[in-house]
């Protein structure tokens, strides 16, 4: 949900302690909003110079205040003037005030929002006798003669200790004499004096639960105590990370949720995978077809930076760690300007900055894998966090097969952060992070036609550097560079004696600068550009054209144009590509803000200027330029506060897969693939937490990379696709008990390969995308959740004969119409059960997550028998369990 | 940059897939049972255009019924990464091919074409032109492909000879199997199986990639009862096992057992030995 307009209701005022006519410092809300919002929470509060009041005791000034996405004060109005002598003088000391607040932004559904406020400034003449008297005074009148000690001590949550903040800690010293003070954003309190003796300290608060410890006070004897508290757990949405423009479809994750969806192993970036829009790919392998878009199409980055994978061998876990997540947003389409070159929609990833409120970490491990992570701060504005995993599946695989396979993958990625905040506007981060997947599987397939043995390395590491200011009137700039090497893919297969092979490697250095600059209430600019520079190296020995899939029969139309590996076929060749790619894209948008903020229109442009020099310094030597203008826009309108519509268009284009500018396996002409995308939809918040959201969508693609019909070249831009569809998604977010998603899609995505040919399904069509998942939290620590999906099967080539080759001793398939025959339906029903141990210091967790517990068949592929006669469905896991353990502190 | 898992991921649904899920059921490649072509030996095997060559179809069918082939040749050069252009095998009546004769034995002739005109060369750097058949017993039908290598004049390629087929005891000795009479086998017996071919067998040709190598003679084994634990032996592993365990024939009959060696450039070489089961 987006909150543009004003909330009238939302009223903020200053409780004033008796001083001598001051501002206070403290506030409180009055008016709860939903859940689902948050209002702007005052960080820095700035007292007032007191005019002179005349015979007053007290005036209050009532003020509008625009509190931007950035927490800053847009604007400040007087609503309601104090009035009377020296009333304006205490409208100008509360406006002059007021400008110079900083809030933490409001946000709604997670997402920073500009609201306006309506905040009451209160001035009070202090009196000549304090309201309260001072403790020591009261105790002295309390308990005559009692000695006093100070008291002071920090109150913590269980099982992590960070602070608590807005607790009131109690002593009652006397009946009727009860001393409080209230714990600050560290968590600490204070007691100036208490009467010494046997005494009962209390903790209260809306968001612990209540506690209280006897103390006991000795004179001459201050106490210093640490408390824990339970803290309810009211799970906060992921703070959305700052987007440059107006997204008309997004979806932000929440990691709370996100952790107990079964099925995910609490890995934050696999949930993408249940999301509107993302259909389901076999084996769940970690791909992200997106509104019928490719895999490879849908680009994903972390912090604005882009990277290759964004999940480890077979999707089992997701590169990035979790804990390093401080947001997730996916956008499956019709993305903004800010972003380019990809035709699928967009994951982007925004890394958390460290936590300087003590030092914490983690320890977790599973059948999968083990990670660590510890954080902390160095100095007062200098915090790191280090985190890595490494998975030892290799060895815990061989218990859920008993195939003659011999699979070994293994994987480990690490992320290390250094975060420096000279000042509260300016941050500056240093992220190192990467990820390497090994892969090696000697296939002896008795019964099968392949007799292959399979290698594939693949790895990225990315040094990236980010720099963000915030100026005054909510001007921003933000620029990251990153410098990276990437071995994409790497792929090796024998077939029999001869080899053939695939190894990438790219040097890649990236930038990217983005600027905010609002012009009033109702306007605003966005504009940057965006840089992304690779030296591909790519050495390839094989067969080129795409074959056939040997379990399936299907080619491989619209998923990859990259050549197969067919070590017996004709043109088996080799080559060596050095191909620079250079795609840099300048871009803006406007923010328009009409009646009265409701509707928000945002035209935008994206310049894509894309170069590709390759074979430079060889008689093969190419260089191509091309330019893509490429307008966006998009428009929203809010039709009351629960109601919005939306809607977005633009066009798209992105470079040829870098394999397919080689010679002999491509084609060094082809052009970048192009396409529009358009959107429209709505959303609606019947009631508090609960979200719905809908949309329809349209794609059209054109110059993909296909298979020439002659093979001469191999490649060329012939393709053209479309898909089409519908999706649904509700959502109850979480409670302190529950939470809920219902996420239902409709969609049909089509290929035609050449002019001449008919259309086909997309491979990855799934008609219907069904997904429900529910999550209780239970007494005593444990929580459960169930996941259950419904897919379409996916559509795949019927084998009609075969014939046998007498010289490499295998039958090949001879196909029928593409993609003509559907898998049947795939159904699953995942469960997890967390139960959660919290002590005063640290936190220990076990879970168990059951994939397919109702075990049933679904079918991922067809496998057929050696002279493709008998066929049969191969089927995903029966059932796998997952038991993890998990240390927190 | 692009993500290629798109392109693993049929790869890894290739080998994985299986491995993880299931093994699978239908009866191996070795075993035979009804019609089945095992192997076309061409003589030469490799010939300039105009040339003859003598084709060899190692045609079974355990029924015993009678097994005919009708052949054609096919014009229509295999695109990158095919072997065959499947128009080739869309039907004796398609105009791709041309009817050439019929007969398990046949003597074929290689066209007047250009190494240009039969596509690419494959990883061996020689180029085909294909010979398919027709195969069947009636009620049954094959399909297979011989394809005849173009003569490019360098060195010819010859068909490698299997000289004998043995089985190794438990004491290391191994000992031919005799052609002309059945070996005496039991239930449950394991034969250590292996053949020998000649020195001259493997030979040694420039690779596509201009590598300098010498042929990998591979043997294929089949056989009418019993599993195999290697369905393809070479240099590198010499011996297969057959087990007499399963899909046994009744008590007083023959197993047929055949080994098919094949070089790397269209050569074969094949031959067959029965077991009595008592």
């Amino acid at each position: 949900m987006r909150l543009l307009g004003t909330l009238p209701a939302l009223l903020l005022t200053v409780v004033v302690p008796p001083a001598n006519a001051r501002a206070a410092s403290g506030a409180a809300v009055l008016a709860e909003a939903a859940p689902a919002f948050q209002p702007p929470r005052l960080t820095h509060f700035v007292e007032a110079k007191p005019p002179p009041m005349g015979s007053r005791t007290e005036a209050q000034v009532v003020l509008t205040i625009d509190v931007d996405e950035a927490g800053h004060v847009a604007s400040v109005e007087v609503a309601q003037p104090a009035g009377g002598p020296g009333g304006d003088a205490l409208d100008r000391a509360a406006v002059e005030a007021a400008r110079q607040f900083v809030f933490e932004p409001g946000r709604a559904d997670g997402k920073p929002v500009p609201v306006r406020i309506t905040y009451g400034y209160k001035f009070v003449l202090k009196p000549q006798a304090p309201a309260t008297p001072p403790a020591s005074a009261a105790a002295s009148a309390a308990q005559p003669g009692l000695p006093t000690v100070p008291v002071s001590g920090i109150v913590r949550k269980r099982g992590d200790r960070s602070p608590v903040e807005g607790i009131a800690a109690i002593v009652q010293v006397a009946p009727g004499d009860e001393r409080r003070a209230l714990t600050g954003p560290d968590g600490r309190f204070a007691f100036p004096a208490l009467p010494v003796g046997h005494r009962t300290l209390e903790l209260r608060g809306s968001n612990i639960v209540p506690a209280s410890a006897p103390i006991d006070l000795h004179e001459g004897k201050a106490l210093e105590l640490t408390t824990f508290v339970d803290v309810k757990e009211r799970y906060a949405s992921t703070v959305r990370g700052r987007r440059l423009m107006l997204e008309a479809v997004e979806h932000t994750l929440v990691n709370e949720e996100i952790r107990r969806i079964p099925g995910t192993q609490g890995d934050t970036l696999k949930a993408v995978q249940n999301l509107p829009g993302v259909a389901r790919a076999p084996f769940g392998i970690g791909l992200l077809p997106v509104w019928g878009s490719a895999p490879q199409d849908t680009r994903v980055y972390v912090d604005g930076v882009d990277i290759p994978l964004l999940y480890h061998f077979g999707g089992l876990r997701s590169t990035v760690n979790s804990e390093f997540v401080q947001s997730l947003t996916f956008v499956p389409g019709a993305y903004q300007a800010d972003h380019g070159l990809g035709l699928g929609g967009i994951v982007e990833v925004e890394a958390r900055r460290p936590r300087t409120d003590g030092f914490h970490g983690f320890a977790q491990m599973d059948l999968l894998d083990g990670s660590v992570m510890i954080e902390g701060p160095i100095t007062k504005t200098v915090s790191f966090a280090v985190a890595g995993r490494r998975s030892w599946i290799d060895a815990t695989l061989p218990l859920f097969t008993t195939s003659t396979f011999q699979l070994s993958p293994v994987y480990y990625d690490y992320q290390a952060r250094l975060t420096w905040r000279p000042s509260p506007r300016t941050d500056a981060d240093l992220f190192l992070f990467g990820s390497d997947d090994r892969l090696s599987l000697l296939a002896r397939v008795k019964n099968n036609a392949l007799d292959a043995a399979v290698a594939s390395h693949t790895y990225f590491h990315r040094l990236a550097g980010e720099w963000a200011r915030r100026f005054d009137q909510g001007r921003t700039l933000s620029v990251v560079a990153s410098l990276g090497y990437d071995a994409p893919f790497g792929l090796g297969v024998q077939y029999g004696t001869v080899p053939t092979t695939i190894q990438e490697r790219s040097l890649n250095y990236n930038t990217r600068a983005i600027g905010r600059w609002p012009l009033g209430d109702l306007l605003r600019l966005d504009g940057g550009v965006d840089f992304e520079g690779n030296r591909w190296v790519v050495d390839r020995t094989g067969s080129p054209f795409t074959v056939t899939d040997v379990v399936s029969g299907t080619s491989n139309q619209g998923v990859g144009s990259n050549g197969g590996f067919s070590g017996t076929g004709s043109g088996y060749t080799t080559d060596h590509l050095i191909l620079y790619t250079n795609h840099v894209a300048p871009f803006a948008g406007v923010t328009l803000s009409l009646i009265g903020k409701r509707l928000t229109i945002v035209p935008q442009f994206r310049l894509q200027v894309m170069t590709f020099l390759g074979y430079q310094g060889t008689p093969e030597a190419f260089a191509r330029g091309y330019v893509s203008p490429e307008p966006r826009l998009t428009v929203r309108y809010q039709l009351t506060p629960r109601w919005a519509v939306r809607g977005a268009i633009g066009l798209y284009a992105q470079p040829p897969d870098p394999t397919a500018f080689s010679r002999p396996f491509g084609n060094p002409f082809v052009v970048p693939e192009k396409g529009a995308q358009a959107v429209l939809g709505g959303e609606v918040d019947p009631r508090a937490g609960l979200h719905i959201e809908f949309d329809a969508f349209y794609k059209w693609l054109r110059d993909l990379v296909v298979p020439s019909e002659t093979g001469d070249p191999v490649l060329n831009n012939d393709g053209r696709g479309r898909a089409y569809g519908a999706e649904i998604m509700v959502r109850q977010e979480l409670t302190q008990r529950f939470f809920g998603w219902f996420v239902y899609t409709f969609s049909r995505s089509e290929r035609q390969d050449h002019p001449d040919q008919g259309w086909y399904l997309f491979q990855f069509d799934q008609t219907h995308i069904l997904t429900l998942i529910l999550s209780w939290n239970l007494p005593r620590g444990f929580v459960l959740g169930g996941r259950f999906r419904y897919v379409t099967g996916d559509p795949y080539t019927p084998v009609t004969g075969a014939f046998y080759d007498s010289i490499t001793d295998h039958y090949t398939p001879l196909n029928g119409a593409t993609n003509s025959a559907r898998l049947d339906a795939f159904n699953q029903l995942d469960l997890r059960v967390d139960k959660i141990f919290t002590f005063d210091r640290w936190r220990f967790s076990i879970y168990l997550d059951v994939q397919n517990v109702l075990r049933a068949s679904n079918p991922e592929a067809v496998g057929y028998n050696y002279d493709y006669r008998i066929s049969h469905p191969i089927t995903g896991l029966p059932l796998l369990p997952i038991l993890g353990v998990r240390g927190d502190f | 940059m692009r993500r290629r898992l798109s392109w693993l991921g049929p790869i890894l649904l290739a080998v994985a897939g299986p491995s993880a899920c299931q093994s699978f059921p239908d009866p191996p490649v070795s075993f035979v049972a009804g019609l089945r072509v095992l192997g076309i030996k061409a003589e030469p095997p490799e010939v300039p255009a105009g040339a003859t060559s003598d084709l060899t179809t190692l045609a079974v069918d355990t029924a015993g019924n009678a097994i005919t082939a009708t052949w054609t040749e096919c014009f229509v050069a295999p695109l990158p990464g095919q072997t065959v252009n499947p128009d080739c095998l869309t039907g004796l009546s398609s105009s791709n091919s041309q009817a050439i004769g019929s007969g398990l034995d046949i003597t074929v002739t290689m066209p007047q074409v250009t190494a240009e005109s039969l596509g690419s060369p494959d990883s061996t750097g020689g180029v085909y032109f294909p010979f398919a058949a027709q195969v069947t017993n009636g009620a049954d039908e094959v399909l297979p492909v011989y394809r005849l290598r173009l003569a490019d004049g360098g060195s010819v390629n010859h068909n490698p000879a299997i000289l004998s087929l043995s089985n190794t005891d438990s004491s290391g000795t191994a000992t031919p199997l005799d052609p002309q009479s059945p070996m005496p086998v039991t239930t449950g017996q394991k034969l250590s199986l292996s053949v020998t071919v000649s020195p001259d067998s493997a030979e040694s040709y420039v690779r596509a990639d201009g590598t300098n190598v010498t042929e990998v003679v591979t043997t294929s084994w089949f056989c009418t009862a019993g599993e195999l634990s290697f369905e393809k032996t070479s240099d590198a592993q010499p011996l297969t096992v057959l087990s007499l365990d399963q899909r046994l024939p009744a008590p007083g009959s023959t197993i047929d057992l055949w080994a098919v060696a094949r070089d790397d450039r269209g050569g074969m070489d094949y031959t067959h030995r029965e077991l009595l089961l008592q």
